[in-house]
């Protein structure tokens, strides 16, 4: 019997909707090579909380999902949703999908064209045998909710891609699921509708509190809609944060390098004297807060601080770094004579791609009105506070 | 419920946990359903297996050699081999011409009309076959053919003397070669339509006509579509039995489909050893036929009713459209409208003749069919409640099965699957023949019930059924099922209220089918009907024996008659209510 936190006291409010444990899934592809699709992946979700599963395509976000909807059977690890356990790998359990009180929304939505909207939405109902009265009422309040009034009548076919997502929503939602599984549910819209479906999701959110895994591969997304982020590569989860920690200090170069734009610069360290550290780059020398050096506060793992002469990796945000019009002006530390490469003027801001030295930065200026030409000669500053070490030793 | 209950039962349930989480919970697929599900593809598995191992079993036990060695030194042995080959290669070959012609027409020239043009060489499979031999019969008969007597008014003051005869090699072959069309041509079709266009643009292009691109592009790339095709209408062809027995008896050409069942009809006592080692030879035969069918293509080129290509990429045939467009009304004239209305004609004469101006018209053919003949109510009252019925049944658990093997790769998914397509190498005048030794007699008795009939049409047409239900569970979505299973729905209920419906197009096309079959069948009605079990093939065949032609006419008129409201009822109960919205959303984006 496993030993876990199934005495009743835990059984209050605050009980875990979903624990992950080491869970792992393998496939076979055609030819017999193995693909570990999920790999040792353990992660929980709280109460009214939006965990949000962020990677690279092939990453293994849906397999992972499909694992907890129990639409796919783990190799290993265990599984349990509201404290009941919904997968054992050494206890042989496996509660199939419709006995697990989950309820997923399709990237295809997967609406059934043969059911008016609104017995799609009631059909989670009448499935726990309510009467189709009770739930095609019911139906016609999720309707609402998701801001389709009125068009419980019609079918899927007739009803544009957007509106089809907000019947998949409603249907998702109205059996008040422990955890609802979302993969990559505004895909599949252009730009414009998926950002006001963004803000729909979060104020239904709100209204109704449940937990949520939320799958996708758009950042933006899971920066506006994750209470958590679980960065996932190659099956294993490599960071798993709130937003703002994910963004600005990313545990690897990998999470760095997939979460927004990011200037990875390679750099040796030479000396550390008290809170400044100063290393050697391809720019010159630059200076960073010492405490960098032994990896983030948020990030738990505190590595042994970095020997002298040891070789790391820094990284800056692009936005975080500092154009200087005046060639000649500004001088001190952390500030190079630069040349403009490329410019690309993106409207709320202008991207910069400059030479410093022998090396290359990307320089982000926000609301500048009058760009400046390739081949400026400036100078750029990188503050000491916004350098993060994304990998070392 | 409870007794689902297995690893799980280990953890107490938890206080106020929802009822359907504490519930069931076991290693996947051991639910209720699959269990049903298994035990009834155990059941297809002995349904179909059990009389034809019987049968076979029986043509190689006890007496060793002495027994082919008699048959093969019959006289008749070596013209009945040649004759069937002839027939049916040559009725193959032809029909693969025509098919891969109407399919070209239809599919990649401008001279295709719509979705009538995907429906037209289909038309004859909803049609009894024998309908169409008898029809064929009365038109084509070298004295009072009704074709003959148009002829004749027509040449006759050119001093010119010529006269069709339905009685001949030729005549024959017309007749297996309007039916076999349609067999061909569904693989066919699909060829043509998942070949990409722009192999013919890039012909055309280069300054080629439309017969060299077909010549030299298109043909080759349906290469494996006709290869499949041709296999297919030999499987179908050699076990064809109602053509040749109402064609082929008279000019004495020997059929081996009828040579079977005439060795235990008409032949006293009954050769049922013959029966059985004809039988086995021509399993052998199909069976080889059907693994190289099967090895060449997936049933997943049977043609679908729908996606085609647009209109700019086809050829266009200039002056040669409408003469093309006419080969299809051609078709469906020869083998369909025709023979009706000889049918027609024929069954109101008093005596039939082929000068219309001087027929006497009379309903006394259809009251003494229907009422004066004592089984003719009867078998048509079976007849309908097994093609309902019966082949309602065999629709949904072909559908079941494939479901069960689509999902679960096990291997009883697998045996089940390829058993449920098994017959189709089957001929019907083999398995009734099957049918008859192993459960007619003791220890079953079932003989002379409507139950062994039932079971009989279950077996032969639960192929037809299969690939129509593999091509609609194909075209449903995974997330379709998954959405269901989510939403805390079963496996029974995701069958019945999302499976079925979504499938439900394919399923009744593939019942109107089956339907067709059943009413039109011969083989499995001389061989397991009786005068107290009378389908409408078993009388009609009687009717045909006495030699009286205008109520062989009635009768097989009647016959048609049923099924053309039925296929349109089942095809409008099939229709797929939900996508003619889509359509007309699709062209509202357009405009
Ligand atoms: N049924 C399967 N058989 C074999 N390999 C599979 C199967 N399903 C997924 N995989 C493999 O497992 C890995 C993870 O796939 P998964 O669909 O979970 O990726 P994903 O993160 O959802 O990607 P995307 O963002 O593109 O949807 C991939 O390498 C994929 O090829
Ligand atoms: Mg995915």
């Amino acid at each position: 019997m496993p030993a876990d936190g199934t005495d009743p006291d835990a059984a209050a409010a605050g009980r875990l909707r979903l624990e992950i444990n080491d869970l792992c899934k393998e496939f076979y592809r055609t030819g017999g090579e193995r693909v570990r699709a999920v790999d040792q992946v353990s992660v929980d979700v709280h109460p009214g909380e939006i965990l949000v599963l962020l990677g690279p395509s092939g990453c293994g976000k849906s397999t992972l999902l499909r694992c907890v909807a129990g639409l796919e059977q783990p190799d290993r690890g265990r599984m349990l949703i509201d404290g009941a356990v919904v997968y054992d790998g050494e206890a042989g359990t496996m509660v199939p999908a419709h006995r697990r009180d989950v309820n997923m929304m399709f990237q295809s939505y997967a609406l059934w064209p043969h059911m008016s909207l609104r017995d799609n939405v009631a059909y989670p109902l009448r499935v726990q045998g309510a009467s189709r009265k009770q739930a095609r009422a019911k139906a016609d309040d999720y309707l609402e909710l998701v801001g389709l009034p009125g068009l419980g009548r019609q079918y899927v076919s007739t009803i544009s891609g957007g509106q089809q997502q907000r019947v998949a929503l409603a249907r998702t939602l109205i059996n008040e699921p422990s955890v609802v599984l979302f993969d990559e549910p505004l895909s599949n819209v252009d730009a414009k509708v998926r950002s006001q479906l963004r803000r729909e999701l979060l104020r239904i959110h709100q209204e109704l509190g449940f937990a949520a895994v939320y799958v996708t591969h758009d950042q933006i997304e899971a920066m506006g809609l994750g209470t958590r982020i679980a960065i996932l590569r190659d099956g294993g989860v490599e960071q798993l944060a709130d937003p703002v920690t994910i963004y600005e200090e990313p545990a690897t170069r990998q999470v760095a390098e997939f979460v927004g734009e990011a200037n990875l610069i390679p750099a040796r360290v030479t000396r550390v004297s008290g809170e400044v550290a100063v290393l050697d780059c391809v720019f010159g020398e630059i200076e960073i807060a010492a405490a960098r050096l032994s990896g983030s506060a948020a990030d738990g793992d505190r590595r042994a601080q970095p020997a002298e002469g040891a070789a790391v990796v820094l990284m800056v945000r692009p936005e975080h770094c500092r154009l200087v019009r005046d060639p000649a002006g500004g001088g001190g530390a952390n500030s190079w004579a630069a040349t403009v490469d490329a410019t690309m003027y993106a409207g709320s801001r202008t991207e910069y791609s400059c030479q410093v030295g022998t090396g290359q930065l990307t320089v982000w200026e926000l609301a500048t009105p009058h760009p400046l030409r390739a081949g400026a000669a400036v100078r750029v500053e990188i503050p000491r506070e916004v350098v993060r070490v994304v990998e070392a030793g | 419920m409870g007794d689902n209950r297995t690893a799980t039962a280990t953890r107490p349930a938890r206080p106020g946990a929802p009822a359907r989480r504490s519930g069931a919970a076991g290693r996947l697929g051991r639910s209720p359903f699959s269990l049903v599900t298994a035990l009834i593809a155990v059941g297809v598995l002995a349904l179909v297996l059990f009389p034809l191992g019987r049968m076979v079993v029986r043509a190689f036990e006890g007496f060793g050699h002495q027994r082919w060695e008699s048959l093969v030194g019959a006289p008749w042995f070596s013209g009945m081999l040649r004759d069937t080959v002839v027939v049916v290669g040559a009725s193959a070959v032809i029909a693969l011409l025509v098919a891969a012609l109407l399919a070209w027409i239809n599919e990649r020239t401008d001279a295709g009309i719509g979705m009538l043009g995907d429906v037209l060489p289909l038309v004859p499979l909803f049609l009894p076959t024998v309908a169409m031999a008898v029809g064929w019969v009365l038109l084509a008969n070298p004295d009072v053919g009704l074709l003959n007597g148009a002829l004749g008014v027509v040449l006759e003051p050119l001093g010119i003397s010529y006269e069709f005869n339905i009685f001949s090699y030729p005549g024959l072959i017309l007749v297996y070669v309007l039916n076999l069309v349609p067999f061909a041509y569904l693989p066919i079709a699909a060829g043509f339509r998942s070949m990409d266009p722009s192999l013919e643009e890039a012909a055309r292009v280069s300054g080629a006509r439309a017969s060299r691109v077909l010549r030299t592009v298109s043909l080759p790339a349906i290469g494996p579509a006709v290869l499949a095709g041709l296999l297919l209408v030999m499987v179908v062809g050699f076990a064809l039995y109602s053509v040749p027995v109402i064609i082929g008896t008279r000019p004495d050409i020997d059929i081996l489909a009828v040579r079977i069942i005439r060795s235990i009809r008409q032949t006293y006592p009954p050769a049922y050893d013959d029966a059985v080692l004809l039988s086995t030879m021509l399993l052998a035969l199909l069976l080889v036929l059907w693994v190289a069918q099967r090895r060449l293509v997936g049933s997943g080129q049977f043609a679908r009713i729908g996606s085609r290509s647009t209109g700019s990429s086809r050829i266009e045939l200039g002056p040669w459209r409408w003469p093309m467009r006419s080969l299809l009304w051609l078709y469906v004239t020869l083998a369909a409208v025709l023979p009706i209305l000889a049918l027609g004609i024929v069954s109101f004469q008093t005596y039939w003749q082929p000068d219309l101006l001087a027929s006497e018209w009379t309903f006394a053919h259809y009251e003494r069919i229907l009422f004066g003949y004592p089984l003719g109510q009867r078998s048509v009252e079976n007849s309908l409640f097994l093609g309902l019925v019966g082949g309602g049944i065999t629709v949904l658990v072909a559908a079941l099965v494939i479901v069960y093997a689509h999902r679960r790769r096990n291997l009883l998914g697998k045996v089940a699957d390829a058993v449920a397509k098994l017959p189709a190498a089957v001929p019907n005048t083999v398995l009734a023949l099957a049918f008859v030794l192993a459960l007619a007699g003791p220890p079953f008795q079932l003989g002379a019930t409507l139950l062994i009939l039932a079971l009989a049409y279950f077996v032969v047409y639960i192929p037809y059924a299969s690939i129509a239900s593999e091509a609609s569970v194909a075209s449903v979505d995974n997330s379709m099922e998954e959405a269901s299973g989510v939403s805390g729905a079963g496996e029974g209920r995701t069958f019945a209220r999302i499976l079925v419906p979504l499938m439900a197009p394919g399923l009744f096309a593939a019942w109107a089918l089956v339907f067709v079959r059943i009413l039109g069948d011969l083989p499995v009605a001389v061989l397991l009907g009786t005068g107290r079990t009378p389908v409408i093939g078993f009388v009609l065949l009687d009717v045909w024996d006495q030699g009286i032609f205008n109520r062989v006419a009635a009768l097989a008129l009647v016959m048609t008659a049923i099924t053309v409201p039925v296929v349109m009822v089942m095809m409008w109960l099939g229709r797929p209510r939900w996508r003619r919205a889509k359509r007309a959303r699709a062209y509202r984006a357009r405009a």
